[in-house]
């Protein structure tokens, strides 16, 4: 029976090659997809839904704010799988971490359910999911630091195993 | 692990709630934040020979566009990620305190830094502000938060490896 080994690269050359394959990536087609989508269909829809006009909407090319009268700063959701997604993710893809870039791709599958229908409710004048919406912002950016510090700190260790630091 | 992020979890959803409901109404927190770092980075700039004047939030050097420091602006929301990391993963009580203390003093500090580059970024690349606005927590917080947060978990790593030596013992 042949025994098929996958081929080890240093850590150093996998999170080189993982980071630059997955910004070509973005860049060229990922990021294009977002802006068609939220300018296509998502903007559209929200626009369609603020015709009283008592919940002001700012569209930016991937992300959908609210700020009615009374609120200091916007509430709204981004288009998810953006950079935020993809840069901890190619570091889990470099670390061979299968499980945590999974769950990577299901909280931002799960992005693109909850706060555009906490938008949704926020327009039609449920203020509880404007806090909802910040709840979902804070966790976005925690979500985020965590995940890059995980791969890093999964990708240091490598090297230092490598290494024999 | 999973402990570990629910409870991260929990810390940053107990901290918006709380924000939301009473530290933003009350404002207090957030004008002190944004006020004390306009006029450190004023006081910065004014030592290296600027002619730069604050008022309240709004910071402007001489002939160029102001600068405003909002709530967004003033670092709590990155205080508080930082904090959750550290409340969270397990390590030494005494420690942890000392780390969150110094951290959020640290990022405090990061922040009139920050604000201060911003002023020059309207001298010096006025055109590429927006760009260098969006992308300056990755310049001036994550890489310092990412590096206090590994040397938080080495600590917590020596000091359980030692609890179990000592069980051990």
């Amino acid at each position: 029976m042949d025994i098929i080994k996958r081929r080890k690269y240093p850590i150093t050359i996998r999170v080189l090659c993982s980071l630059t394959l997955f910004s070509v990536f973005y860049i060229t087609l990922v990021r294009p997809v977002r802006v068609y989508i939220n300018q296509n269909y998502i903007a559209p829809f929200y626009l369609s839904l603020d015709q009283t006009q008592n919940s002001p909407i700012n569209l930016t090319a991937r992300r959908v704010n609210i700020q009615p009268d009374g609120y200091s700063s916007p509430r709204g959701f981004g288009i998810p799988f953006g950079g935020y997604f993809w840069l901890p993710f190619a570091f889990f893809i470099a670390a061979r971490q299968k499980w945590f870039a999974i769950y990577l791709v299901g909280y931002h599958v799960y992005l693109g359910i909850l706060p555009p229908y906490l938008a949704f409710l926020f327009i039609k004048q449920f203020s509880w999911a404007a806090v909802g919406l910040k709840v979902n912002e804070t966790l976005f950016q925690g979500v985020f630091l965590i995940s890059v510090f995980w791969g890093l700190k999964i990708i240091l260790d490598q090297y230092k195993k490598e290494k024999n630091i | 692990m999973i402990r570990f992020l629910v409870k991260a979890g929990l810390f940053y959803i107990i901290w918006q709630v709380v924000y939301d409901l009473i530290i933003y109404p009350d404002g207090r927190l957030d004008q002190f934040l944004a006020t004390s770092v306009a006029i450190l980075a004023k006081n910065g700039l004014a030592l290296f020979g600027w002619d730069i004047n604050a008022w309240d939030r709004l910071l402007v050097i001489d002939g160029y566009r102001g600068v405003v420091v909002l709530n967004e602006c003033n670092a709590l929301t990155l205080m508080s990620l930082y904090s959750g990391f550290i409340v969270a993963f397990q390590g030494p009580n005494k420690k942890r305190i000392i780390y969150i203390l110094s951290g959020i003093g640290i990022i405090f500090i990061l922040n009139v830094i920050r604000i201060m580059a911003f002023s020059l970024a309207t001298v010096y690349f006025q055109h590429y502000w927006d760009i260098f606005h969006e992308f300056s927590s990755f310049i001036f917080f994550y890489p310092v938060i990412l590096g206090i947060w590994y040397q938080w978990t080495l600590l917590s790593e020596e000091s359980t490896q030692s609890q179990s030596e000592f069980s051990v013992a």
